[in-house]
């Protein structure tokens, strides 16, 4: 346990040292982030003096490695933007971004899974096609529709919900609504498989047949056998949505981190930009051993070494 | 990692079959006989999409790109329009039906294209992984947690500015975001074949394992495969959406369903069809490929059908 | 004030009498004049809808007009740029050019900043050099030719120039904040910003809002107007649909930027849409380097190609005036009696013909990600109907600002310009044949260009901009679009508000 623990940890250091080098040489490759950084038509003594002050004057690689020296000590640097440190404008957005992800997927949760039990139990019935109905329907829209179109229902029509800001529970609603539409309807589709294909299994017969109820035979039997794929996905999802969600902040005006790391692609400012890609890198590392310790909690045989990754318990 | 559309996973796990030793019994009669109506449903839409797109340029005589802006935002000849735009006009008065049934080229064509290549990308991969074992299954392994941690804003706004916006750039941004799910798959099946005495036996007498694992993995990996990519497509055409949403997408003159539900997104309250119709054209897509998606793996699931799972697994 | 009226006149015939009357908000303005003379008529609180958050409040780092927004409510320029066009001292008492290469501001006395700081010569001194020296500064081209700036009393300072800079007041207006000493030197400084403006800041939360009170002694008579809100809470929207929602649910007061298909559903709704001019103009370059477009003809043809008088009706709303070139109404070198390219597609096939281009040619325009595609996209359905097939492309907006002068890089170009009441800046960049982003050159442009950047005496400089406008006319730089309007959505029972001619929202009306 502990070397594998071990392990992870050194993988996932790894992890994030790919994956900053290979931001930071996306971001170079996009052309000289001073072009995003100087004025339109800046005279080249400006240029220059800027280039030298944001550091990007010295040799690619000396610039990775200060990056790196620094950010071992906690140093993300100055964003050159807010003129303020990278870390602490990221930061300030992880609260946000977080109650965004979390309660989208408690909501997904909410409707997916007792759908999906729904229509898992009784297959080619009508609430299955009910059930089943809505989660395919959740899932054929594009986000920035369906947000515009809860936005003109619940804030303009009925005064319900505020459209836009980050202040309050009451502004997360729609924004977690909309987001929550794509995990819901696959939880409902997820589950309803996984129910029918443990229903039919021979172990269920065998349940069935010592007499115990349908109810007790899908909760005790036929349930935990889905729990796994279902917990994969979710972890997925949490950590996809940590990363930020660039297209619902973006209608809702939500203060969250996606919306702040196109800003800060699009004006290339890489203190931020690194500093977010560190954060949302750790917390989907965080959230792949966080799901993978409770499927070993639920299931002591496992011997994957990560249920979200390659390994994928659920495929 | 951008959006609901493009926060959510590009690889869904799913509850697949365990890739079973390749049965000689026909599968292409198991199949048809277990059609159900959601499978059928779904492969009428998928027809009815393709057929349309590809015949409908020859069909409708009215040019996608004609503007006329003094008929522009006229409605749908069910909404008090008339037959000479059946479905309307759009904000420069070009007309819609000619414009969706163009779009639906260009966006089925990205969504086949995108998963067609994560596909040949996570298949390559997971054959690398599964087969040879060892270095290469920690390299794929950790190259699918890199993936995974990487914020996709960074990646499509690198890509497309680095090699500027265009249908080639976007199915490599889709692309790269998608091919763990298949690799998975594949790594999977390639391992269990690798210990299998045939293969064992191959390799005593000094044969290559190479084309027999290929020859004997791809029948096994095929279905689950095809169930993969089903949902793929249908969450590319979605990608595309946000992208274009986000300004990243195609360039303006290539018609996407997912450009126009971003472009007519400002009328919503005053000219609904601009960009409900084409968001129409994306939810029948998705449906249909969905259903189509749930069938095939019930069907390809002989468990599912039988029960036989279990004693597969004891076995 | 006479070219605004045209284009009120235009707007007035476009909707009900009713709606007219608050075009511009001047005229509300002047009706309710009564309301606002009092401080006790400040409303509590207003909540205003911009479009993008600033990345910071710093004069010298911030270049776009949502930050400039709040660094106008919070501080306070020399002087400023009235409706029509007019310098208006604000904090200078007087500014005169004591030679070409002297320019001396006497400050206002009396004057203090937000905490009780003097505003003396020390302030003007540290605020110039600031934005010039600043190693970040988005402005320091702007401000380069002072050379040296020497206090000469308390309330005097004296700017040396390197070389005669006539336009060095219009940049000024634009992007010189007076800032108390010291600021900026730390990030305490940065974060609490003190200025002299009608609203103290009171504080930033970072992707939220900026909340900002009234100045409890705003500068009497200022040409800014007064403030007409104890609290004013700024929040940065990026999506229209969502500032209108935000408008009509009663979240927000005053919004910017209302799409111009959504002006019927506010209306409907019992806001207020106001279209006040914009001292800007939109158009799209064309380079003369390179063929066909070095053919004056095929420049001339573009532009009887393309019919804005449709455009300005579909796609503006009928907001905006047609344009004969670069400059803007209201601005130098508008001049009112030149006439614009009528649209006739014909006499554009025939200076094609004649121009040895019969067929028609392949080109292609950028525009940046930012800007609505709708225009362009019908300009360029235009031109296709003349044989000149257009390809339009988007640009990230880094990458369109590093192509200006690049030979791969589309031909065309979409560009809204502002502010332009000096058009100095533009013209040197983009139209001077030594501009850094420029692909132009036509010699008998070029000494009027060169002219204008140097010639002091006022009315001599405003011959040579009306002259260059007609050069620029005949022989044209660029297709020749429409003056910019700005839409700002009002709730039903918001008081008098002076929208400005640079686009910044600033909460405070003018008497």
């Amino acid at each position: 346990m502990l070397s594998l623990f071990l392990t992870r940890l050194l993988t996932a250091l790894a992890v994030l040292l790919v994956v900053t080098s290979l931001v930071f040489g996306l971001v170079h490759l996009s052309g000289d982030p001073l072009d995003a950084l100087v004025p339109p038509g800046a005279t080249p003594e400006q240029t220059a003096r800027m280039r030298e002050h944001y550091g990007l004057d010295r040799p690619l690689a000396v610039q990775y490695g200060t990056f790196l020296l620094n950010a071992i000590q906690g140093d993300f640097g100055e964003s050159w933007r807010a003129q303020r440190p990278a870390m602490t404008v990221v930061l300030e957005r992880l609260p946000h971004t977080l109650a965004l992800a979390g309660s989208s997927i408690v909501l997904a949760l909410l409707i997916g899974v007792p759908l999906g039990i729904v229509a898992g139990t009784r297959p080619g019935g009508v609430a299955d096609a009910v059930a089943t109905g809505i989660a395919l329907l959740g899932q054929a829209v594009p986000g920035f529709w369906l947000g515009t179109l809860l936005i003109l229902l619940f804030a303009v029509r009925l005064h319900w919900l505020p459209a836009s800001g980050g202040e309050g529970a009451k502004a997360l609603i729609l924004p977690a609504a909309t987001l929550a539409a794509y995990p819901t309807a696959t939880i409902t589709r997820l589950l309803r498989s996984a129910l029918i294909e443990a229903l039919s299994a021979d172990f269920i017969r065998t349940a069935r047949a010592k007499g115990l109820s349908p109810r007790t035979v899908v909760r005790r039997h036929a349930l935990p056998h889905a729990v796994l794929p279902l917990l994969a996905f979710v972890g997925l999802q949490a950590g996809f949505l940590a990363g930020g969600a660039v297209v619902v902040e973006g209608v809702f005006a939500y203060p969250g981190i996606g919306l702040l790391a196109l800003q800060a692609v699009s004006s290339r400012d890489i203190p931020v930009i690194q500093a977010g890609v560190v954060i949302v890198a750790t917390g989907i590392i965080l959230i792949s051993m966080a799901v993978d310790l409770l499927a070993r909690w639920l299931d002591p045989r496992l011997r994957t070494a990560s249920i979200m990754g390659l390994d994928g318990g659920a495929a | 990692m951008i959006g609901r559309a493009i926060g959510r996973t590009a690889n869904p796990p799913l509850v697949l079959p365990q890739p079973a030793p390749r049965q000689r019994s026909p599968r292409r009669t198991s199949l048809r006989s277990h059609l159900t109506a959601g499978g059928a449903v779904g492969i009428a839409l998928i027809a009815l999409l393709i057929v349309g797109s590809i015949a409908g340029p020859w069909v409708i005589s009215a040019d996608p790109d004609q503007q006329q802006l003094r008929d522009r935002l006229s409605p749908p000849v069910f909404a008090g329009g008339t037959w000479e735009h059946p479905l309307g006009t759009d904000q420069l008065g070009r007309d819609l039906l000619a414009r969706i049934v163009a779009a639906g080229r260009v966006s089925l064509g990205i969504g086949f294209l995108a998963t067609a290549a994560a596909s040949a990308i996570g298949v390559a991969l997971g054959l690398l992984a599964g087969g040879m074992g060892g270095a290469a299954d920690r390299i794929v392994a950790f190259a699918a947690d890199v993936q995974q941690s990487l914020p996709f804003v960074v990646v499509a706004i690198g890509v497309v500015a680095v090699l500027g916006p265009s249908v080639t750039n976007v199915v490599a941004v889709l692309a790269i975001t998608g091919w763990v799910g298949h690799a998975r798959i594949v790594r999977l099946q390639a391992r269990a074949l690798r210990r299998a005495p045939f293969i064992e036996a191959a390799r005593a007498v000094g044969v290559g394992p190479g084309r027999l694992l290929v020859r004997h993995l791809l029948p096994n990996v095929t279905g689950p495969i095809i169930v993969v990519a089903s949902q793929q497509v249908a969450a590319m055409i979605l990608y595309e959406a946000a992208l274009s949403y986000l300004g990243l997408g195609v360039p303006s003159e290539t018609i996407t369903w997912g450009g126009m539900v971003a472009a007519g997104r400002e009328t919503l309250t005053t000219a609904w069809w601009v960009s409900t119709l084409p968001g129409g054209a994306i939810a029948l897509t998705i449906l249909g490929f969905n259903l189509f998606g749930d069938w095939l793996q019930t069907a390809l699931n002989p468990a599912g059908r039988t029960g036989r799972l279990a004693r597969q697994r004891a076995g | 004030m006479e070219h605004f009226s045209t284009l009120m006149r235009r707007n007035v015939s476009r909707r009900t009498a009713l709606r007219g009357g608050l075009i511009g908000g001047l005229a509300l303005a002047t009706l309710r004049r009564s309301v606002w003379a009092a401080q006790s008529d400040l409303i509590p609180e207003v909540t205003i809808d911009l479009t993008a958050e600033p990345a910071n409040l710093d004069p010298a780092t911030t270049y776009d007009r949502d930050g400039w927004s709040v660094i106008h409510s919070v501080y306070d320029s020399l002087v400023q740029f009235g409706p029509d066009g007019e310098m208006e001292p604000l904090l200078a008492e007087s500014l005169t050019w004591l030679d070409p290469q002297t320019y001396e501001i006497k400050l206002r006395s009396g004057l203090t900043f937000h905490n009780g700081d003097p505003v003396d010569a020390a302030a003007v001194a540290f605020s110039v050099a600031h934005v010039r020296d600043h190693p970040a500064s988005q402005v320091a081209g702007q401000f380069a030719v002072i050379s040296d700036i020497e206090e000469v009393d308390s309330l005097t300072v004296r700017l040396k120039l390197s070389q005669p800079a006539p336009w060095l007041p219009a940049q000024m207006a634009a992007w010189l904040a007076i800032l108390p000493p010291g600021y900026a030197t730390s990030n305490e400084a940065l974060a609490k910003p003190v200025g002299t403006g009608p609203y103290r800041f009171v504080e930033w939360k970072p992707g939220e809002r900026i909340v900002l009170e009234v100045n409890p002694a705003p500068l009497a008579g200022s040409p800014k107007g007064q403030p007409i809100a104890e609290r004013v809470i700024v929040r940065f929207v990026p999506e229209g649909s969502t500032r209108v929602a935000d408008l009509l649910s009663g979240t927000s007061q005053l919004i910017r930027d209302v799409p111009v298909d959504q002006v019927g559903t506010v209306e409907d709704a019992g806001a207020t849409v106001v279209a006040a001019p914009i001292s800007g103009s939109a158009w799209i370059r064309i380079p003369t380097d390179v063929a066909p477009f070095s053919d004056v003809r095929v420049r001339q043809a573009l532009n009887y190609a393309v019919d804005v008088e449709a455009i300005i009706d579909a796609l503006l709303g009928g907001n905006g005036q047609r344009l004969p070139n670069i400059f803007a109404p209201g601005g130098l070198g508008f001049d009112p009696s030149l006439e614009p390219y009528p649209y006739d597609p014909e006499r554009a096939k025939a200076l094609l013909a004649e121009a040895g281009y019969g067929d028609g040619f392949e080109t292609a325009l950028d525009i940046a990600a930012s800007e609505h595609q709708d225009i362009s996209e019908a300009v360029a359905g235009q031109l296709g109907e003349v044989g000149v097939k257009v390809t339009v492309q988007r640009q990230e907006l880094a990458n369109f600002n590093a192509t200006w002068t690049d030979p791969e890089s589309a031909p065309l170009r979409m560009v809204t310009w502002r502010p332009l009441f000096d058009p100095y800046t533009l013209l040197s960049l983009i139209f001077s044949n030594q501009g850094f982003l420029s692909r132009h050159n036509n010699p008998n442009a070029q000494p009027l260009i060169d002219a204008f950047a140097t010639e002091v005496d006022p009315s001599k400089r405003a011959e040579v901009a009306r002259q260059l406008g007609a050069v620029l006319r005949d022989e044209p730089a660029a297709i020749y679009l429409y003056s910019l309007t700005g839409l700002y959505g009002v709730a039903a029972n918001f008081p008098a508000w002076t929208p400005r001619p640079d686009e910044y929202i600033i909460p405070t009306v003018r008497g």
